[in-house]
């Protein structure tokens, strides 16, 4: 099914969201406010909006160390995420977690994951589980390049596939396992192959259209809801900024600023933004607005931040176990 | 310690199990007199408990019902308080003898640690106590920091004795208490300090700084030295009051239970040996003092009075000062001075 | 009352949560039609069916992690790993997801399952299969981990395991599967975190899990005959750890030896040994003894297997070296 006009607008919001929210770590982190690490999604916004646009407040997603973006378009309040990247007690994970865990069980989110990987047996497991308790819900299970070649996915895909669970495996291929390209990792070059070895359905789409991540996802999450089982769903993209905030070698040994350059051209929001005035959805002006009144949200969000407490000493000992 | 003797020179742990470690240190048993029993001769906890000092054997030897006790070692085990089970005797049968009991009544008080007055036995090498150390370390301070000088006159104190006479019933009536002569030795004292302060002072760096209060010390003899608690303001109380607080503070400074505030308070220290037959002694200022007071025994002497000779109560008194502080002049004055209000003392003590 | 193996009481507290509680389900290799390879699940698939008595692919990591995500969504799995030897191909699943989730979501995620494995050599299943670490797991905050020494202690452990809300790891033991002892029919709990003092005794505390909790009871049962009162306190929970009642023992006796079947270095031994050391001393009267394996891999052959389990002769000679300090 192909999006609507005001979908098209969602889609926007939340890619502009994605991208200010990151901008706005990438600063903060620049200036020393934030501790702990970051992982930055700039240039990938299209994978999250597309896919989590065809998904419920029900519905489940996993994530990677690179989960901002797939949380925000899940639905995450963004004041709750900056106080857990500021490690305040306010945040979602009362401090306890950091970027790389950011979650919310409530609207679904089981975890961004510190481990490469480490997210899609969840999937699974929250596949299998919607699948016993019959409801309808569908997993989303966001992953990496380098992540494809690691023991879970292999063993995920296969278990998923025997047992028909309602998981979308969506491979965000940014072409780079931290420093070690595609090429040098593995001998293929559309993850989507993969799904042959697991007897499901393999696709692969440009990541940098919403247009066509959205539509395909949609397909992915229509069979897993009626219980057709999983598929494997590659998202070509690119990350702008480096593996981690304070990557030294962005540009310099791994990836050329020409690459960079080249992807950036492609920018998702950019290329939404040329539709949507093409279609006289939205005017220049319109999409200018969006730009600041989102500045100020996420200003506010780091007001929150600010003002929060960090937590007490002796909340190091809370939570361990469920008392 | 035990010597290593793989190492002659140095000294190598007692090896005990951590309980009997502990044990030891309770009954403050040096580890190094217990032979263990235990593995490897490891000292265990049986060998704390059976430890006694003076038994070669660990265990005590069973004993008949009655043990045979010669009637003198009875006699000095009831007096010394020594129990006498677990006296091994060394007589015939095994009989309890007098040396037995002087052996374990030295024994005794060794574990103990703590020397009587006086009574040590020849040879034998004991430990300085805590209290001891900081006494000796403080007296030598006093001794070669302040030049003493000492000054000796002799007081005739049967105007004293006629006052308490005419005062002991009514004192004792009114406070409950015996006025002593040292209440009156303390007053006065304070009242002389009024006209010579320079004798409740002491040196600060190159300052002598005059203490505000007039606070006097008494110095009572203990088994681990001398402790010298003071009466505040000693100028202003009056002679029941003077009593009452010297007996308070004499008595609890005999069971320990003086603060250490009612110590420092010290401006001047009076030391009297007047129970003994001294005549007169040389004492040390109680640093930081600068006056110390040291009165001797009264006796009845045959003074010459107008051309006659008369039988007369007196005691020598002597004062020692810093004469860094104090010289002669002031130091005579106010002996002088303290005399002639003890020899007039219905003056004196007429603001009672 | 009727007796019936470990395995069997370990049998009877899963059917009776999978009866009683529609979330719980089972998960591992060959445990449905194979009925598991110690038969502890045997009978369940043909009673609860395919959908809730699930044979997995050989996959650790991916029904371990499955199992985490279940639990983190509603459900409440029980997922059996066929040697504590396979667990480090979950290792990450474990450690880094089923103990952390709780924690690192701040309290905001539970993952209520349990991981059912054993330990123990002493089949000739060699260095692979034969192995004891579940001091690895007794080292992680965020886990429950359960040690059961008898019929009995298992069905009530397991029981009070799948009703708690935090991730447990079960550890049974080989050999104690075929043993018999009496277990109540009807269902029971015991509580996680409570040691129990099998045995009374004055003289020496000995701390033992799993199997060493019998062998020390055959062993102290002998003592006793000489005059040697042995109390033997079985933890039952590794961690968290009941030291009260261990503590207790140690100051009543002043003795204390430790007997676990995994290796001694930095083992369960190591702990217990070092908690009273830390908090008991001045009650010692003797040396802290461990008994345990030793530093190798599990060996093959038979006579040589044999020399490397802790057992009853072990057992003993620690009792000998602490009568010296009786």
């Amino acid at each position: 099914m192909s999006a609507g006009n005001q979908q098209l607008v969602d889609f926007h919001k939340t890619m502009v969201k994605i991208r200010l929210f990151e901008q706005k770590i990438q600063d903060l982190y620049a200036r020393g406010l934030v501790p702990g690490l970051a992982h930055l999604y700039v240039g990938e916004e299209a994978v999250a909006a597309g896919v989590c646009a065809n998904l419920r407040k029900e519905d489940y997603i996993t994530s990677t160390h690179r989960g901002h973006g797939h949380v925000l378009a899940k639905g995450a309040e963004m004041k709750y995420m900056m106080a857990e990247l500021f490690g305040k007690k306010t945040g979602y994970c009362k401090g306890k977690g950091g970027s790389m865990h950011i979650a919310d069980v409530q609207i679904g989110i089981l975890g961004a994951n510190g481990i490469a990987g480490g997210g899609i047996p969840l999937a699974v497991g929250a596949g299998l589980s919607a699948k016993m308790r019959k409801t309808d819900q569908v997993t989303a299970c966001f992953f990496g390049d380098g992540s494809s070649n690691n023991g879970t996915f292999h063993e995920g895909l296969n278990f998923a596939s025997v047992h028909r669970l309602p998981v979308v495996f969506v491979c965000e291929n940014n072409l780079y396992g931290i420093s070690v390209s595609q090429k040098q990792h593995q001998a293929i070059q559309d993850v989507s192959i993969r799904s042959v070895a697991y007897n499901i359905p393999g696709v692969t789409v440009d990541g940098n259209d919403v247009l066509a991540v959205y539509e395909a996802a949609g397909k992915a999450v229509q069979r897993a809801r009626v219980g057709e089982g999983p598929t494997l769903l590659e998202c070509k993209t690119y990350r702008w900024r480096g593996h981690h905030e304070g990557d030294p070698n962005q540009g310099k040994r791994y990836r050329t600023m020409e690459e960079i350059q080249e992807w950036m051209k492609k920018c998702p929001i950019a290329r939404l933004e040329e539709k949507l005035v093409k279609r006289e959805i939205l005017t220049k002006t319109k999409i200018k607005r969006i730009w600041e009144g989102m500045e100020k949200e996420i200003e506010e969000a780091v007001a929150f931040a600010n003002e929060s407490p960090f937590p007490e000493s002796r909340d190091i000992y809370e939570d361990v176990l469920v008392s | 310690m035990q010597q290593d003797s793989s190492r002659p020179g140095k000294m190598t742990k007692a090896r005990a199990v951590p309980a009997a470690r502990w044990k030891a240190r309770e009954k403050k048993i040096d580890l190094a007199e217990i032979s263990g029993t235990g593995p490897e001769g490891v000292i265990v906890v049986r060998d704390v408990k059976n430890f006694q000092p003076i038994l070669s054997r660990p265990q005590p030897p069973p004993k008949a019902e009655k043990a045979l006790v010669s009637p003198l070692a009875r006699r000095l085990a009831d007096s010394c308080r020594l129990p006498l089970d677990g006296l091994s005797g060394t007589g015939s049968h095994g009989k309890i003898s007098l040396a037995d009991v002087i052996h374990a009544a030295g024994a005794a008080k060794r574990a103990l640690s703590l020397p009587e007055k006086g009574q040590a036995e020849f040879g034998e090498t004991l430990p300085m106590s805590r209290v001891k150390k900081v006494t000796a370390r403080r007296i030598v301070q006093s001794a070669f920091t302040a030049p003493h000088i000492y000054f000796f006159t002799d007081v005739h104190l049967d105007p004293l004795f006629h006052l308490r006479d005419e005062l002991l019933p009514e004192f004792e009536k009114q406070h409950r208490l015996r006025i002593s002569f040292n209440d009156f030795f303390i007053k006065a004292t304070a009242l002389t300090i009024r006209e010579f302060p320079l004798l409740n002072a002491k040196v600060q760096g190159e300052e002598i700084v005059i203490l505000p209060e007039i606070n006097i010390g008494v110095a009572v003899a203990m088994e681990e030295g001398l402790m010298v608690p003071a009466l505040p303001r000693a100028d202003q109380l009056n002679l029941g009051e003077i009593a009452r607080m010297r007996d308070d503070l004499i008595t609890r400074a005999r069971s320990g239970k003086l603060k250490m505030e009612e110590i420092e308070r010290g401006t001047f220290t009076i030391s009297s040996l007047a129970q003994f037959d001294i005549l007169f002694f040389t004492a040390i200022l109680n640093p930081p003092q600068s006056g110390i007071l040291s009165i001797g025994k009264t006796t009845e002497r045959l003074i010459l009075k107008e051309g006659g000779v008369v039988a007369q109560k007196t005691a020598r008194f002597g004062l020692a000062v810093d004469h860094r502080i104090i010289d002669g002049v002031i130091a005579a004055a106010f002996l002088q001075t303290l005399k002639k209000k003890l020899e007039h003392p219905f003056l004196t003590f007429m603001q009672l | 009352m009727r007796e019936i193996t470990y395995a069997q009481a370990i049998n009877e507290a899963l059917a009776y949560n999978l009866e009683k509680d529609p979330t719980v389900f089972l998960m591992g290799e060959d445990i449905g039609k194979y009925g598991g390879i110690f038969q502890v699940t045997a009978g369940l698939l043909d009673k609860f069916g395919p959908e809730r008595i699930i044979d997995t692919p050989i996959s650790e990591a991916a029904f371990t992690g499955a199992a985490v995500g279940a639990a983190m969504t509603g459900m409440r799995p029980i997922v059996e790993i066929m040697f504590i030897d396979f667990t480090t191909a979950c290792m990450d699943m474990i450690v880094n997801q089923m103990a952390k989730i709780h924690y690192m979501f701040g309290g905001r995620g539970r993952v209520p399952m349990v991981l059912r494995t054993n330990i123990g050599a002493g089949r000739g299943a060699a260095a692979q299969h034969s192995q004891s670490f579940h001091a690895f797991f007794m080292h992680i905050p965020g886990l429950i981990v359960v040690a059961p020494s008898s019929p009995y202690d298992a069905k009530g452990l397991m029981n009070t395991a799948i009703r708690d809300d935090n991730p447990v790891v079960f550890v049974e033991h080989k050999k104690l599967y075929a043993v018999k002892g009496e277990v109540p029919e009807e269902p029971y709990t015991l509580p996680l975190g409570k040691a129990e003092i099998k045995r009374e005794g004055k003289d020496i505390t000995l701390v033992a899990t799993h199997e060493m909790v019998n062998r020390s009871l055959r062993v102290a049962e002998e003592m006793a005959r000489e005059g040697v009162e042995v109390e033997v306190v079985d933890p039952r929970t590794l961690r968290p750890l009941d030291q009260e009642t261990i503590l207790e023992s140690v100051k009543k006796t002043g003795r204390l030896i430790v007997a676990d079947e995994g290796p001694v270095t930095c083992g369960v031994t190591a702990e217990i040994s070092a908690r009273v050391a830390e908090q008991a001393i001045e009650y010692l009267e003797a040396p802290i003894l461990r008994v345990g394996s030793p530093d190798t891999p599990v060996p093959f052959s038979p006579p040589l297997e044999k020399i490397y389990i802790p057992d009853e002769d072990d057992v003993r000679e620690s009792i000998r070296k602490m009568q010296a300090y009786l």
